[in-house]
């Protein structure tokens, strides 16, 4: 008799928990964003629509793991900024939507039709000139490879970090061939000290311990702005300025609910909130943060997504490689 | 007979009971995961080459050679400083002996990720220590590289060591130092000769744990490493990698890391079994008052060496008070950071004690009858226990997160949501901490007290909790609560497998980390270390009042 009321106790429990899973009204959200675009961005959602939003936020690597351990029994409904080249990767794990407001999103930023772009990131250099010991602030992906920066310059590594195989994929395309680009990263990659984490790129060169970071540019700017002692560089080559994604997860428990997320993140009134936070917006109709330099006056390498995409596993082995060698 | 056929021995029933819990929670989820390991990533056949590249690439064996380099040098250095202080706490009597513990204790709750960065901020380029001295003109050596790696391991691990040769120096009979004593042996005779061998099983097994978690840590190398790789910062970057699919190469890099500690371990357990010490806990030592330099040399070492590995904690706390502007620090002190983390910490801080509270209570429950088992009733399946009990500590916690994600998220188990998983995972992961602490403790109690009740018509079970229980209680402390302190700050597995209701205090200080919010993360961090540090605390002086009836 003791027994079963306790088994009852915990069926019940488990009941509990698995009914307010199935609720109506919520939307779990898997996320690598920073949290202060979770914080400018998810109460406006959460008061326009009434579903409330759950976030497990992790490193993009973990969530991707975290999705293909759950895919037999999904049990987040989005996936929201990160590379789109993860997800062009793995496409059993997700499910083609094409989010409202697409018509509007300014020219090359819809490249998949698996996901949305959410923002579009512009990968500088963050410097702290104080710590140059007098060597000039260098200005172009060519100076990040001169010996005199040797063990100067903080990146992350391109095999683990989004946002560090877009820079390498930039440093690619902004040459006359795929090999001069190699030449110049291989000078990079030897000044280089790498970081397992991106987010320690910034706060690294802003501390001082370094002294050049190659970096997002709203990353840069929370510190420009915060007061640190650090400056915005754009290389003079050239620029990636390159979409980072959102997707409907595969078999999604709130599916509905993931459509509404996705499409009130490409609305004018979010992409208005997303230049704020100092990320580029990926609205034609919505301008960026006045605090950077003009898009228009950034020079571009006209970024090839698709051709990241595509050789993705080719570029990390070699990035693997020429570790081995000049590290 | 036919009595005893219906009703089978007490300590049967639980060793089969205790068999079927770590079947289900520990071999089911490893070997699913393990199982990876034999599989071709893009092929999914099965395969071997996994372990072939790990064992011709350079890449690798140079991160299998630097990972046994640091994990040897600080196991060394935790021994050096974890022994001396042991032997000082014990059989002297010092001044804030309570204090010390405590700090010892807390010096284990330095949290995830934080504490390698404080050590930048600390002795970096740009560190406050070496501006310090490099405004006098020394130029001092930075953190950074392998010496930096194994200085923190030394300091982060040395209370391991030192808690539990403490607790079995003060079990030790005296009576083998007396007579040691008596026939002419010198203090340091009578302490290497005597003393030490008697606490070896404790020695080892701290220096064991030592090992093993600076083998696994993956915080330090990733952020002081500079190039320095190990393996675990190889598996995890491994894991942590974008490209999804199966993480092959990360789980093959993981089973090495588990083959070396399962080696090192059984190297303890065969040194251990040619050596047997049982004490009756009846002539216990006492403790001795220190005079003149002597005195304060021994409070200066265990006060001193306490405070610098407190250094990495003060100074995270010291970040949480700076002024920020974002995540920028502009100078001066304010509650900015406290204020971001208001609206969240509460939930966080509740699952965290929630969770680890609720593995406690089954960690304790079960270390008690498991060392039992293991001790008293030597038999094909306590045998099989004892393995077993090996294998928690050895497995990094995402390997265990993703066996329970692909066991327990679907089919016959399918259902049970993130918070009980958390406790399960919580349990199994530091059931070892009680169970060899209290093993430790147990080996020194002679059986024939328990026997003694038996003979005199007690019932096993009543035995054991009237008999047996009270005499290891100490070591069933320890290890709770090192069980306690490690549930707590439990990260890698957490990040896997919580969901929105269940958020802990690590995996925040972790989110807030990759952010580069230093200030958030210090405030949580701060947050965890004064609610941990307040039950520790208690938790000796608790202890503290109890051993002096019979101290």
């Amino acid at each position: 008799m003791k027994k079963s009321i306790k088994t009852t106790a915990f069926a019940s429990v488990i009941a509990i928990s698995a009914s307010m899973a199935a609720a109506d009204g919520i939307v779990t959200v898997y996320t690598a964003v920073p949290q202060n675009f979770i914080d400018a961005l998810v109460p406006m959602f959460e008061e326009q629509t009434g579903t409330s939003v759950e976030i497990i936020k992790a490193g993009s690597g973990e969530l991707l793991n975290r999705l293909t351990a759950e895919a037999d029994s999904p049990m987040g409904d989005v996936l929201w900024s990160v590379d789109g080249t993860v997800i062009d990767f793995n496409p059993g794990l997700f499910e083609a939507y094409e989010a409202a407001g697409t018509d509007m999103l300014a020219d090359g930023m819809k490249q998949s039709d698996m996901w949305s772009p959410f923002t579009a990131v512009v990968m500088t250099f963050i410097v702290n000139e104080s710590k140059l010991d007098g060597k000039p602030v260098p200005d172009s992906w060519a100076a990040l490879a001169d010996p005199m920066y040797d063990e100067m310059i903080s990146s992350a590594r391109a095999e683990a970090s989004g946002s560090a195989y877009i820079q390498l994929a930039t440093v690619l395309q902004a040459f006359d061939s795929e090999e001069a680009g190699w030449e110049v990263y291989k000078g990079m990659l030897s000044n280089f000290v790498l970081s397992d984490s991106s987010g320690a790129v910034p706060r690294f060169v802003n501390d001082g311990e370094l002294a050049v970071g190659v970096t997002l540019e709203d990353a840069a700017l929370r510190y420009v702005e915060g007061g640190g002692p650090v400056q915005i560089v754009y290389p003079a080559e050239g620029t990636a300025i390159a979409p980072d994604a959102m997707a409907l997860i595969a078999g999604a428990p709130n599916g509905d609910n993931a459509k509404a997320f996705l499409d009130f993140m490409l609305s004018q009134e979010a992409q208005t909130v997303v230049a704020e936070q100092g990320r580029r917006p990926v609205r034609s109709d919505v301008g960026s943060n006045p605090a950077l330099l003009p898009l228009a006056q950034v020079n571009s390498v006209g970024y090839d997504g698709k051709w990241a995409a595509d050789n993705r596993a080719r570029l990390v082995d070699q990035w693997k490689d020429m570790v081995l060698d000049v590290q | 007979m036919i009595r005893q056929l219906r009703r089978p021995d007490f300590w049967t029933v639980v060793t089969g009971v205790i068999l079927v819990v770590l079947v289900v929670l520990l071999l089911i989820p490893i070997i699913r995961v393990l199982l990876l390991s034999f599989v071709d990533a893009d092929t999914l056949k099965w395969t071997l080459g996994n372990y072939v590249e790990v064992f011709t690439r350079n890449f690798y064996l140079k991160g299998l050679k630097n990972t046994l380099f640091v994990g040897f040098l600080g196991t060394l250095g935790a021994c050096m400083l974890g022994i001396p202080l042991a032997f000082f706490t014990a059989r002297f009597h010092l001044w804030g002996r309570a204090w010390i513990s405590t700090l010892a204790i807390l010096v284990l709750v330095s949290p995830p990720f934080i504490g390698a960065y404080a050590w930048i901020m600390m002795l970096g380029s740009n560190g406050f220590i070496t501006n310090f001295f490099g405004r006098i003109g020394i130029e001092t050596p930075t953190i950074y590289g392998a010496h930096g790696i194994v200085l923190v391991f030394t300091l982060k691990f040395f209370p391991f060591v030192f808690l539990m040769t403490q607790t079995a120096l003060m079990a030790v009979n005296k009576s083998f130092e007396d007579a040691a004593e008596n026939l002419g042996c010198t203090p340091l005779q009578r302490f290497t000769k005597i003393t030490l061998p008697l606490v070896f099983p404790a020695i080892s097994t701290g220096a064991i744990i030592c090992f093993v978690l600076s083998i696994a840590d993956f915080g330090t190398p990733a952020i002081l490493g500079r190039g320095f790789r190990t393996l675990s910062t190889i598996a995890f970057s491994a894991y942590r990698s974008e490209l999804g699919g199966v993480p092959t190469m990360a789980v093959t890099v993981s089973m090495i890391m588990i083959a070396i500690s399962m080696l090192a371990l059984l190297a303890q357990r065969r040194i251990l079994a040619k050596r047997r010490y049982a004490s009756s806990l009846t002539n216990l030592p006492v403790k001795t008052h220190l005079t003149g330099w002597r005195n304060v040399a021994v409070h200066g070492f265990c006060h001193g060496v306490v405070l610098i590995a407190m250094l990495p904690s003060l100074v995270v706390v010291y970040t949480s008070f700076l002024k920020t502007n974002g995540p920028v620090f502009v100078g001066g002190y304010g509650l900015e950071s406290y204020g971001r983390i208001w609206r969240t910490a509460p939930e966080a801080i509740a699952n965290s004690f929630l969770f680890a509270t609720a593995a406690v209570v089954l960690i304790t429950a079960f270390s008690a009858l498991i060392s039992y088992v293991i001790v008293r009733r030597e038999t094909t399946a306590s045998g099989a226990i004892d393995f077993m009990m090996m294998v928690p500590y050895l497995i990094p916690g995402v390997v265990m997160a993703i066996g329970f994600v692909t066991t327990f998220r679907s089919g016959f188990f399918g259902g049970i949501g993130a918070a009980w998983l958390l406790v399960m995972l919580y349990f199994i992961r530091r059931l070892p901490y009680g169970v060899r602490s209290t093993t430790s403790s147990l080996r020194q109690v002679k059986p024939s007290m328990e026997e003694a009740a038996i003979n005199l018509g007690a019932p096993p079970l009543t035995a054991f909790l009237k008999v047996t229980v009270p005499l290891i209680l100490p070591g069933l402390i320890v290890g709770s609560l090192m069980g306690f302190i490690t549930a707590i700050n439990e990260l890698s597995g957490t990040l896997i497998l919580y969901d929105a209701g269940s958020i802990t205090m690590p995996v925040s200080i972790y989110l807030a980390v990759l952010d580069g919010e230093f200030g958030l993360a210090a405030a949580h961090s701060t947050v965890l270390l004064l609610c941990t540090g307040v039950c520790v605390y208690f938790v000796f002086r608790f202890t503290e009042n109890r051993n002096s009836a019979f101290l």
